[in-house]
């Protein structure tokens, strides 16, 4: 009997490291729970960065009807797109984007400025190259996460298919319409700067953000998503587009598939509602 | 008068440059009238500025102030075409990403601006990891080991108390 008692006092500190450990580990899942809530951002299918190929090698003709028609005046065969203005907002419906625009230069080290991770519901529009819907590429960066809100501006753009439409509004009251030709992940390492910045002989947009897997020790994510998208034309006045309509995750059902871990109760400043409207063109 | 008619055919040809470098796929390999081959570079990388002159043409110049380079930047005579002028320049390592539009001048009166993009470097800063996958990940592969690693320990203790007893006794 006293051996025995001797036996299990003698083990005891197994038990206590035991439980210690189990404590411990169940502590660690709870608190990569409260920080990990969010779903990761949607990285682009392979089917979507196909079609770039493709329309690398053969250039669709300017007239070619879109894939999903709005109502745009086709842009002229010779001389394409618009004269230089800056934009001022964007809107992709397929991802519930409207946001504002604000122009971004270099960061000082011969790389592209971002705008500010505290306001990262803005767009930045890179000065130096092309404006949306002038002869040229030009190229447009948000954030897909911050601290301050979880998701940001482009969080939902890895998700974004062949043949979705960019609205721009530009600063001379004309609205530039883009199709995505297609979505591509790329090694930071090996930024494909010339395809993205490079001179293209018609006006062509890409949209830039951040994706693919993050780094603890750098504190960088360690791929890009770029949508490139070609010009479709100016959306002609007096029809609706839609840009205009209605956001699609105004519904909560929606807003929970889209962001799920998202504090609905305490919804975004930026993320659902959209402060655009008084930037767009008056139909 | 006999300037006029070459300016008339190089404007001519400009037309056909354009119509034919809009229907191929990357403008820049095509011999324009004028243009820059390639016309997407990283700073510090060599390009050839063209231009097609026409005859007579005695020299041909590049404006090369805007890229940090001398300003009247003499072309040499190429044998491909009459009146064809090129130069191959390095661009300083320090010059600024952007877009250029360099003037290129024949000495008959000719002159146009070709488009000219320097590409930043590097891939753009945007985001902090808040959403990202492997954030949360290592955590909770960490946590789940642990708690395992916890209640293997638990089970071998009771495993072991309620054995002991028996083998003692």
């Amino acid at each position: 009997m006293a051996a025995a008692r001797r036996g299990n006092t003698g083990h005891l500190w197994v038990a206590y490291l035991g439980i210690w450990l189990f404590g411990a580990g169940l502590l660690a899942i709870a608190l990569s729970h409260r920080e990990h809530r969010w779903a990761p951002p949607p990285a682009p299918s392979p089917s979507a960065s196909r079609p770039l190929l493709a329309a690398a090698r053969t250039r669709a003709p300017a007239g070619r009807p879109l894939a999903r028609a709005p109502a745009v005046s086709a842009p002229a065969a010779r001389a394409p797109g618009l004269p230089r203005s800056a934009p001022v907002a964007v809107r992709i419906p397929a991802i519930g984007v409207a946001a504002k625009v604000i122009p971004v230069g270099l960061d000082g080290h011969g790389g592209v400025a971002v705008p500010p991770l505290a306001t990262p519901m803005l767009v930045g529009w890179y000065d130096r190259g092309a404006a949306p819907g002038q002869a040229g590429a030009a190229v447009l960066l948000g954030h897909v996460d911050s601290a301050a809100t979880g998701p940001a501006v482009f969080y939902r753009l890895g998700g974004l298919t062949p043949g979705d439409l960019i609205y721009v509004a530009r600063q001379d009251n004309r609205t530039a319409v883009f199709e995505v030709t297609s979505v591509s992940l790329y090694p930071a390492a090996d930024f494909p700067a010339l395809r993205v910045y490079g001179l293209t002989a018609d006006p062509t947009l890409r949209l830039v953000t951040c994706g693919g897997d993050f780094d603890l020790r750098t504190r960088h994510y360690l791929d890009r998503t770029v949508v490139f998208a070609r010009y479709a034309g100016q959306a002609l006045r007096g029809t609706r587009h839609a840009c205009d309509a209605p956001r699609p995750w105004r519904d909560s059902a929606t807003r929970t598939r889209l962001f799920p871990g998202l504090d609905h109760q305490r919804p975004l400043p930026g993320l659902f509602s959209d402060n655009t409207e008084g930037l767009w063109p008056r139909r | 008068m006999r300037h006029i008619r070459f300016a008339g055919l190089a404007v001519a040809l400009a037309g056909l440059a354009v119509a034919v470098g809009g229907a191929a796929a990357v403008a820049a390999i095509v011999p324009a009238t004028i243009g820059v081959t390639p016309s997407t570079a990283t700073a510090g990388s060599t390009v050839t500025f063209s231009i097609l002159c026409g005859e007579p043409s005695g020299s041909a110049t590049l404006a090369g102030t805007v890229l940090d380079l001398p300003a009247r930047i003499p072309m040499t005579r190429q044998d491909q075409a009459a009146g064809e002028w090129a130069v191959s320049v390095t661009l300083p390592s320090t010059l600024l990403p952007g877009t250029y539009r360099p003037s290129l001048n024949c000495d008959n009166g000719l002159s146009d601006t070709t488009t000219l993009v320097v590409v930043p470097g590097g891939a753009p800063v945007t985001g902090d990891g808040t959403t990202a996958t492997a954030a949360g990940g290592q955590l909770t592969a960490a946590g789940l080991s642990l708690a395992g690693l916890g209640a293997l320990l638990v089970t071998v203790w009771a495993w072991r108390s309620r054995v002991r007893p028996g083998s003692g006794g």
